[in-house]
């Protein structure tokens, strides 16, 4: 055999080598992410198992909103909390109500809701595509139209002015999505904005099963719906939808730490849930600890005069317990709250407490003052005490004075919980439009939160008027 | 062997001659003959080649006019004028002189080199010697005022602080507008944003290599010369090329270096007792009486009364005066096949800064080895070791707070030993300094390798193979631990915690190439070089999470105590085809033509493949006939090219829309699956098309050198991360949207202006004017994308990084209240958001550097300077310590304000409420009053330095020594106010977006650059 000629070979090893290498092809270039980092919607969604998790993950999102987010922004702009005690510039304008286009915490709560409802949006285009068993589809889109709803309605509530602030609320709205598709949407108006709210929640009604676990039921629907109309000041149209949900056989509890979820479940509607973890990955309350607790440090939000007084006016009022004073007669003397100086906490969403109060206020506005008064009865009882000199007075109260005393109520049972805001909103709408929220008119602009810089990345949007309520 | 050939090949030339004859002698200045030389009769076929006493002889001429053409490596061409009369035999001697130019050294190109006389394209290169004649924390630094057109801003004094490196502009928004660094081949992992912004400060991928260890550095700048690099040229391309061993005796050179480390500048801050009046001036301002309600300011957990008790020197608590060593020990010798460079290097640099330093261990071996005659390999490796010892900085504490929230009234520790807390919205991790700084333990670690094998084979004398492959893999371990008692004290946590982040990366490089090089005639040639290259890069990587630990975590192990998570895998291919012909015709006109034609996986398949073409030309003109005239002139040389590159450095998943499975975030205990990115699988490649023109001339011998280049470099399909209506249900989104514009051009020149042989004086400097324009930003508003801290925006008309801010127009005399203008100039008390306007933008007018070089005898003198013309700082700090008060200190301008009616003042009247100022809050005091020139002039560098005299080393056996004195950042002219005129902060958000658009011109609490004096001693043996 002859020698082969060692400069020949390595010829053609170059040789062969740049041709392998010259081979290259698009596929060469494919990098498919390892799918347990990342899946693209179609290898994500393959079964009804799939879309339960998108559920939960709406739940999550939807959690992770109401886990104090809005309700303190919604105190800040009332008249239940102090200025930020740490004067923190976003929390600050909050309060000052002169929310503006840059404004971190607001801007950061505005972005909450819609990713519940992308995700709510996305599984409409799998329900088709996936097999269900028998009903299952009903109760996930049922939930879905539930969570959708509900993010549409609080986000409207702040970031809008109330229903009412025009005749047929033909004032601009925020901006509905019922598709998950990135496209260019304009401002609807307040009228738009409730429509679809409205009829979201009576396909979850239609949809949604009585019994439902910890997610969202028949009864969840509608008394979120009730609360809607009561909102909107459609009184006529909550009542018949509260008296289902309190005839639907929940009951008051005796314990008045609403944020303790063991000690009021039977009270319960529909909740958000927490579950304990190491790590506080799914534990919710958050925000109410960062800026009320007040057992470990100063807290943020200290109580306002005007509440703390309400709370400690009568002794036998065991509210006042949801109240205490740091520094007491020192210059820097703080009052604060104790309701949220938990570890863990459930948000509660819809109670029976709840129901019962907006039954009572209509029922008062209505002249029907005897069941106005039994229902306000059972929340007084539970407050004052059985026989106590408030439950007792209650029997003489009517016309305005009884509606005065049930949104008192209201106010002392559910403070800092984000509901006094749009109390007073509706009262300016609709009864009252003298009312003044800490000085300034119901409907002053600044009452309602600015929309973040980036909304107006596509041209012709609308940002909200700022400032005028000071 | 060699001068032999030549002698006998010079003796038959003479002996050969039967006619007319040429012949003389060459030498140079200094008298010695030059070997090898040739001597060519333009128009002829007739040369020669200069025999070992430079002597020279061209026979077989026929009578007639002829031009000389004298040639030598590293030597001017010259010419000369003959007539030849029948049967003469002309003597014609030269003195040929030293090409200051070096129109023959070799620059490398990309994927090989060229001689400098054939270069078409801008390219500029720098030394080794210029690379190492400042201390650098990282070689781009280095790089600074000696570059046309090569705009380095420096980082903080932070250790491990990145700079930021623009060439001619930027062209990017939110794709990388970094250049692409290439070593040895190469294109190195160059991510800034590994931990994003932490601490104050983003990562800096590039300190891993040594700056001692290069060789030197080429900066390619038009498209001719990076479209060959094809979609990633768009922004330039840094070539380094580290040393080699050459044949010769052994070399050891040690070189030591120690330093102090001081800030530039001081924080300028009021004293105690002029800051709580300040405050009690804006308490009774607000309507208020009595003493001032500290919880008012963001003070709950201090009374006034409590304020006169304490006066802390913040400054001193939180800096000292850094100590820095450096050694770096140098191995190289040549054998005869086999040559080695090996370098091992030390690097402890302490900043100013308390518990702040960067600790660096790296080595190097390069080895060539010629297997055979037709076969060489070349095998490179370095690795590096480096720990940066961190703290807070900036927005994130530490020294930040000593410009904001920790006041001179505020003890360190309370009278029973505990840490005294700040109870602000500043406050949790960013509470007290002194504790964080006692308490808080953070490392990052970075081990890098980057090697490369390469095999050259000459197939033919004309045609070589080389297949190369290279590998870089860089390790990240960030890892931090916070104790119980500082958790615990500030309501973080109840226990302690740590944290390790670990990411590392494999970049994997083949490379497989041919070149050619064909001899049409003696006088035309073509080179050509046509390659594959695929690259792939993985990175990957996981944070770990553990309560109640110890201290670090050690290992990355997930345990029943611990939570660790993946990161998702940031991956990306790349292959090329790539091409580049260049036509040399007389040695004096050449033609270039490139092309790259490039596939990425960032990209879908209907745009997964682009073409990157180049054309460009030079002529080298001084060596043409009608040109004699011209004495003075030594060399003129034209270029022009035309070609096109693009961008594609930005996330690689960018393009796909995902969804997250997950069972630890879950819902009432149940999984959860949810949407974390949109998808656009139509993202392209951001394109530029540049056109360069430029002159290379030299005058006068030499004394008088330069280039000057124009550009025109339009962007198109530029990258966005656009910020979506946050109602879609996500934050941001990449999509091609828009143009970019830049023009401009650059000068460079070397005048040397006494050249004797005991003193020589030279000056080199340069300048370069650059201008930028955004020409669209498609169907989207100026908010498309913000440049981090909402100060810049893109506004078409304007450069990128404008600043977008509701104008100032003065402070009322009567209320002492702010006056702004609304969009239409007219006055208003409020600010909006809505009349924000464009006020000034990030980009300089101009900038560039001028070194004077000075020797005397075994003396030298050298000082670098660098400036900047033009271009603004927006000081984001000072609009909370000169606006509302609150818990923030105060500047000394503030003494400047309106106290009473028909007060005219620079600065309102004080307040504690925003309101006062029109505002929404005390953040938003977003306006022009803090905007400022940040033109200036820096002594860079001030070397003193002293070459030991020969006689002195001989008797200590050493080949050289030198001591050298050098002192960094002496002193800066500039008439910014703050702390330090030249800021590249750390990026917030998209790096690369905050890089391009806010980084260089805003400044928020950053430490100031490092004042150095160093004193460094070198050794040859």
């Amino acid at each position: 055999m002859n020698r082969i000629d060692s400069h020949k070979l390595l010829v053609v090893v170059f040789s062969a080598i740049l041709m392998i290498t010259f081979s290259g092809c698009e596929k060469n270039l494919d990098v498919s992410p390892d799918p347990s980092f990342g899946l693209n919607p179609n290898e994500a969604i393959k079964s009804a198992s799939d879309m339960q998790k998108l559920l939960n993950s709406c739940y999550d999102a939807c959690a992770n909103m109401m886990s104090g987010q809005f309700q303190v922004i919604s105190d800040l702009l009332g008249d239940d909390v102090t200025a930020p005690l740490n004067n923190d510039g976003n929390a600050t304008a909050v309060y000052n109500r002169s929310v503006a286009q840059f404004n971190g915490l607001t801007n950061s709560a505005y972005a909450q809701p819609y990713y519940t409802i992308y995700r709510v949006n996305v599984m409409d285009l799998y329900y088709e595509q996936v097999a269900f068993d028998v009903g299952e589809k009903e109760r996930l889109q049922g939930e879905a139209a539930f969570l959708r709803a509900l993010c549409h309605f609080e986000t409207v509530k702040m970031w809008a002015q109330p229903a009412g602030f025009t005749t047929d609320n033909s004032h601009l709205g925020i901006i509905e999505r019922s598709r998950a598709k990135n496209e260019v949407m304009l401002r609807s108006s307040v009228a738009d904005n409730y429509k679809m709210i409205i009829d979201d929640l009576q396909n979850a009604i239609n949809l949604l099963p009585l019994n439902n676990g910890l997610y969202a039921t028949k009864n969840a629907a509608k008394a979120l719906l009730a609360k809607v109309y009561f909102t909107m000041g459609n009184y006529a149209a909550a009542l018949p939808l509260l008296n289902d949900v309190i005839g639907a056989g929940y009951v008051l509890s005796d314990s008045l730490n609403r944020f303790k979820r063991e000690e009021v479940e039977s009270e319960i509607i529909f909740g958000f849930v927490t579950t304990n973890s190491a790590y506080d990955i799914n534990s919710r309350g958050s925000v109410f600890k960062s800026n009320y607790r007040n057992d470990i440090s100063i807290p943020v939000l200290g109580v306002s005069s005007e509440l703390y007084n309400l709370l400690m006016a009568d002794t036998s009022d065991k509210r006042k317990k949801f109240v205490t004073l740091i520094n007491p007669g020192q210059p820097n003397e703080i009052k604060a709250s104790t309701k949220y100086n938990l570890n863990n906490f459930a948000t509660p969403y819809l109670t029976l407490t709840d129901m019962l109060l907006m039954r009572a206020e209509i029922h008062a506005i209505q002249s029907n003052y005897a069941i106005a008064i039994a229902d306000l009865g059972l929340i007084v009882k539970r407050a004052y005490g059985f026989g106590s000199a408030k439950l007792v007075s209650l029997s003489s109260l009517s016309g305005q004075a009884l509606i005065d005393e049930v949104r008192l109520q209201r106010r002392l049972e559910m403070h800092l919980e984000g509901d006094r805001l749009t109390q007073l909103k509706r009262v300016g709408a609709f009864h009252t439009p003298t009312t003044v929220i800490r000085n300034a008119p119901w409907n002053c602009a600044g009452l309602v939160l600015q929309f973040p810089a980036s909304a107006g990345t596509v041209k012709g949007f609308v940002f909200n008027i700022e400032g005028g309520c000071n | 062997m060699k001068s032999i050939l030549l002698s006998i090949l010079s003796f038959l030339l003479y002996t050969g001659a039967n006619s007319q004859t040429i012949k003389g002698k060459l030498i140079d200045n200094k008298s010695e003959p030059l070997i090898g030389a040739t001597v060519f009769v333009e128009g002829t076929k007739n040369g020669a080649q200069t025999d070992l006493n430079g002597d020279y002889v061209i026979s077989n001429l026929k009578p007639g006019k002829y031009r000389l053409r004298f040639q030598y490596i590293g030597m001017l061409t010259d010419f000369k004028n003959v007539e030849l009369t029948e049967g003469q035999t002309l003597v014609v001697n030269m003195t040929i002189k030293e090409d200051a130019n070096k129109l023959d050294e070799a620059v490398v190109i990309g994927y090989g080199t060229q001689r400098k006389r054939e270069i078409t394209s801008s390219i500029a290169k720098i030394g080794q010697k210029e690379l190492n004649d400042l201390p650098v924390q990282s070689f781009e630094q280095a790089l600074q005022g000696k570059l046309a057109g090569v705009a380095v801003t420096q980082g903080s004094g932070l250790a491990g602080s990145p700079s930021i490196i623009r060439i001619r502009g930027i062209s990017s928004i939110s794709a990388g507008g970094d250049p692409l660094y290439v070593v040895d081949g190469i294109p190195m992992t160059q991510d800034y944003g590994t931990f994003g912004n932490s601490g104050g400060t983003n990562f800096n991928p590039l300190s891993s290599i040594n700056p001692n260890d290069i060789e030197s550095i080429e900066v390619l700048k038009d498209a001719a010369a990076t479209s060959i690099y094809g979609s990633r040229g768009a922004n330039g391309v840094i070539l380094i090329t580290t040393r080699r061993a050459t044949k010769g005796q052994m070399r050891v050179t040690y070189t030591g270096q120690t330093g102090l480390s001081t800030p530039t500048a001081k924080p300028n801050l009021v004293s105690r007792d002029e800051l709580l009046n300040l405050m009690e001036e804006a308490w009774i301002n607000d309507g208020n009486t009595g003493k001032p309600d500290l919880t008012k300011f963001g003070i709950a957990n201090m009374t006034w009364d409590d304020t006169r008790k304490y006066n802390t020197d913040w400054y001193n608590e939180l800096t000292q005066i850094g100590i820095k060593n450096q050694h770096d020990i140098t191995l190289s010798k040549g054998w005869k096949n086999v040559s080695l460079f090996s370098s091992l290097s030390y690097n402890r640099n302490e900043t100013f800064i308390k518990g702040n330093s960067y600790d660096k261990l790296g080595g190097r071996l390069n080895l060539d080895y010629q297997i055979s005659k037709k076969l060489k390999m070349q095998l490179g490796s370095s690795f590096t070791n480096a720990d940066n010892n961190r703290v807070y900085s900036g927005w994130s504490g530490g020294y930040g707070l000593l410009m904001s929230s920790a006041l001179p009234f505020y003890p360190v520790r309370n009278p029973n030993g505990t840490y005294f807390l700040f109870n602000n919205s500043d406050a949790g991790f960013r509470t007290n300094p002194l504790m964080m700084l006692d308490l808080y333990k953070w490392v990052t670690n970075e081990q890098r390798t980057i090697g490369n094998l390469a095999f050259d084979y000459d197939i033919t004398k004309n045609l070589k193979a080389r297949v190369q492959g290279n590998y870089d893999y860089q390790s990240i371990s960030d890892d931090q631990f916070s104790p119980q008692e500082l958790n615990q004290t500030t309501g973080s946590d109840t226990t302690s915690i740590a944290t390790k982040n670990l990411r590392y990366t494999n970049n994997f490089n083949y490379l497989a190439q041919l070149s050619y090089k064909y001899e049409i005639n003696k006088l035309n040639k073509l080179d050509i070089v046509g390659g594959f290259e695929r690259q792939q890069s993985i990175t990957e990587g996981y944070n770990i999470y553990e309560r109640s630990a110890s201290g670090f975590i050690t290992n990355g192990e997930q345990t029943a105590n611990n939570l660790k998570m993946y990161i998702v895998p940031s991956q990306w291919k790349f292959e090329r085809y790539f091409g580049r012909v260049n036509f040399n015709s007389h040695d004096k006109y050449f033609l270039n033509m490139a092309f790259s034609y490039d596939g990425s996986s960032r990209f879908g398949d209907n745009n997964r493949y682009g073409f990157f073409p180049s054309i460009s030309a030079g002529w080298v003109m001084n060596e043409e006939r009608f040109m004699d005239r011209f004495k003075k002139l030594t060399l003129l040389k034209l270029r022009a090219s035309y070609g096109r590159s693009g961008n594609s450095d930005f996330d690689p998943n960018a393009r796909y829309g995902f969804f997250q499975a997950s069972s630890a975030i879950t819902y009432n205990g149940q999984p959860t699956l949810y949407p974390t990115q949109l998808e656009n699988p139509n993202l392209r490649w951001e394109t530029s098309w540049t056109f360069n023109a430029g002159i290379d001339f030299a005058f006068f011998n030499d004394k008088l050198t330069g280039t000057f280049d124009i550009y025109d470099k339009r962007t198109t399909d530029v990258i966005m991360n656009l910020n979506l209506d946050p109602s879609v249900g996500f934050g941001n989104y990449y999509d091609n949207v828009g143009g970019i514009h830049n023009y401009g051009a650059e000068f460079s020149l070397r005048y040397n202006v006494i050249q004797k042989t005991k003193f020589s004086w030279n000056i080199m400097a340069n300048i370069a004017r650059n201008y930028n324009e955004i020409t669209s930003t498609g169907a989207y508003t100026e908010e498309a994308v913000s440049g981090g801290t909402n100060d810049t925006r893109v506004v078409v008309g304007m450069p990128v990084g404008t600043y977008y801010l509701v104008r100032f127009s003065h402070v009322d005399a009567e209320t002492g209240r702010p006056v702004y203008l609304d969009k239409n100039g007219n006055q208003t008390f409020t600010w909006s958001a809505n009349n924000r306007v464009p006020v000034g933008s990030i980009l300089p007018k101009a900038i560039g550097g001028f070194t004077n070089n000075f020797k005397y005898k075994n003396w030298d003198l050298s000082l670098l300077f660098v400036y900047q013309i033009g271009g603004n700082i927006y000081d984001a700090s000072a609009k909370r310590q000169l606006g509302v008060m609150s818990f923030w200190n105060s500047r000394p301008e503030i003494a400047d304000r309106w106290q009473k009616p028909g007060d005219q003042a620079a600065f309102p009247r004080l307040t504690l409420n925003p309101s006062t100022y029109g505002l929404p809050d005390y953040w938003q005091y977003n306006t022009p009053m803090w905007l400022y020139d940040a033109s200036f002039l820096r002594l860079r560098n001030l070397t003193v330095g002293y070459n030991l005299p020969s006689s002195w080393t001989k008797k200590a056996k050493m080949a050289s020594a030198r001591v050298a004195v050098i002192c960094t950042n002496l002193f800066v002219f500039t008439n910014y106010p703050g702390l330090d005129p030249e800021i590249a902060r750390d990026g917030e958000g998209n790096i690369n977006t905050s890089r391009n658009m806010q980084s260089q011109g805003t400044y928020y609490l950053n430490a100031p650059q490092e004042r150095t004096y160093n004193i460094q001693i070198t050794a040859t043996f």
